[in-house]
């Protein structure tokens, strides 16, 4: 991202945790994902097992 | 198309982390102008990341990347304004001296930054504006695909947001 800042933005200080920040989310996003993955394919299971049992 | 999917999923982490590292400072910095709160930007970034993964694969086109990230920024920042309605009301009861104070410790920011502290003043479509074309630097083509709305009217709202700033700015310099 290229920008030219200016008007005093620049002077907003970044900091240190922004990274640690960033990494949390990111972990936290995908765990969020894992856990989505193994409710669907347990449903999925358990669908089928319906089906079977019919 | 530059599609951003790929099938190889550590090859979209890493290639996801290498566009957030691009751009968090970017996205800090807008969070800040939003926010003027170290805490509150924090988890406006944080939450605009969290999304931003969980909805990677929406993004056909890496070419916006950024376009769309700030999106979501801005959406995650009006949320967490939204949910600080009553902090933000109280600051505003304060005397003007105690806004300074505010000012000086949280911010640690120079009180002679005319343009930086006049957008507060504005409303939220007005600061989105000044701060995506004065900080990001963005075309009136860019600000409008970030905020949805016509081309025309982004025109429109930022000579309303200069002309409002413009006597912010003259009043802080009488």
């Amino acid at each position: 991202m290229i920008t030219k800042n200016q008007y005093g933005f620049e002077q907003i200080k970044i900091p240190d945790k922004l990274d640690e920040v960033i990494k949390k989310a990111i972990e936290r996003a995908k765990k969020e994902k894992k856990r989505r993955i193994i409710k669907l394919n347990s449903t999925k299971l358990i669908e089928s097992n319906i089906l079977v049992l019919k | 198309m530059d599609k951003i999917i790929t099938t190889d999923k550590n090859l979209n982490d890493e290639l996801f982390s290498d566009l957030i590292d691009s751009c968090k400072e970017n996205l800090y910095k807008i969070a800040f102008s939003y926010l003027k709160n170290e805490q509150n930007s924090l988890d406006a970034v944080s939450e605009t990341i969290y999304k931003a993964y969980k909805n990677i694969n929406k993004l056909k086109n890496r070419e916006f990347f950024n376009t769309w990230i700030i999106k979501i920024l801005i959406n995650s920042c009006k949320t967490v304004l939204k949910n600080n309605k009553v902090i933000y009301i109280e600051e505003y009861n304060t005397t003007k001296s105690d806004n300074l104070d505010i000012l000086e410790t949280d911010f640690k920011l120079s009180i002679k930054i005319d343009l930086y502290n006049a957008i507060d003043k504005l409303n939220d479509k007005f600061k989105s504006i000044i701060i995506l074309k004065y900080l990001e630097d963005m075309s009136i083509i860019q600000i409008s695909e970030v905020l949805n709305l016509p081309e025309g009217t982004v025109k429109v709202y930022l000579r309303r947001a200069l002309g409002v700033l413009k006597i912010e700015l003259d009043e802080g310099c009488v």
